[in-house]
């Protein structure tokens, strides 16, 4: 991979490295997936089609992909800050900070919706910070992904999200996500849209404590 | 955001259902620290009814989102 000699490579786990762009220093993490052993390599392609040509400044990015061999390795940005989830546990926030990370967010979610896909699992572990102070959502799910999400390795590490063909009319019901931060809307099995990850923005802003609060005391 | 506090995970994650189902927007601790703004964000984004609860673009017009401008450095 020629554009990614690096000068600081490291095994994660599972075929995932990190390491730095040459020449942008640029935070990366590459997915080493060997092809032979993937049953749906058009879905791969798909994909890979969706996320290049969906990229915004708050979501966490594909950058590029090359075959080596029989390998494919997939680039996406890499995100060294962390979670909200660190941030959030070991600071109060002003609410001018509150504010500034809701409409990061919320500017990842206009994108995300305007495609057709529906995130389903917005909580502080997905927002993942920059070293530079870019705060992207992580984990979105294409639609064509979803009923293969136990039997394929992908090439990033997307979850629970849908794509739908019309964003405007299409719903769903299934029961995804994490309980704490769900929609009433979900919970009751009522057929829901894109606003669900509206609600568990609030839920985020509000955070774990006085959801401690909620769940406790009702 | 408000506040950082331990993980909430212990829980019983049905019975955190039962109560979304049931208790709809909930109640904000404390709520008369939060400032008038906020509380409005708040409103907005935990509304039940899904018709009143705005979609990302008309989220992003909340005055509430205007206050990222003066956060620099507090």
């Amino acid at each position: 991979m020629p554009h990614y000699l690096t000068r600081f490579i490291y095994r994660a786990s599972g075929g995932v490295y990190t390491a730095y762009q040459v020449g942008t220093n640029l935070a990366v993490a590459i997915k080493q997936m060997d092809l032979d052993k993937q049953p749906k390599k058009d879905l791969i392609i798909n994909e890979i089609l969706v996320m290049r040509s969906s990229r915004h400044p708050n979501i966490v990015n594909y950058i590029d992909s090359f075959l080596y061999k029989n390998d494919l390795w997939v680039v996406m940005e890499y995100m060294e800050g962390g979670s909200l989830t660190d941030v959030v546990t070991a600071n109060l926030m002003s609410e001018g900070q509150i504010a500034a990370v809701s409409r990061e967010t919320a500017q990842g979610l206009e994108h995300l919706h305007r495609h057709g896909v529906i995130h389903r699992d917005i909580k502080s572990d997905n927002v993942l910070l920059s070293m530079q102070g870019d705060i992207k959502l992580s984990k979105y799910w294409f639609e064509q992904w979803e009923k293969f999400r136990h039997s394929i390795n992908l090439p990033a590490d997307f979850g629970f999200c849908a794509q739908i063909s019309d964003p405007n009319h299409a719903k769903r019901t299934t029961m995804v996500g994490t309980p704490y931060w769900m929609a009433p809307e979900v919970v009751t099995r009522k057929e829901y849209g894109a606003k669900v990850d509206i609600w568990s923005l609030g839920i985020m802003a509000i955070g774990p404590n006085r959801l401690f609060w909620f769940v406790s005391r009702g | 955001m408000v506040e950082g506090e331990p993980p909430y995970l212990n829980q019983n994650p049905l019975k955190a259902l039962y109560l979304i189902a049931t208790t709809g927007t909930p109640k904000i601790n404390n709520a008369e620290s939060l400032s008038a703004i906020f509380k409005d964000y708040l409103a907005k984004c935990l509304e039940v009814d899904v018709e009143k609860r705005p979609d990302a673009a008309q989220l992003l017009q909340v005055n509430f989102i205007f206050l990222a401008n003066y956060c620099s450095g507090d």
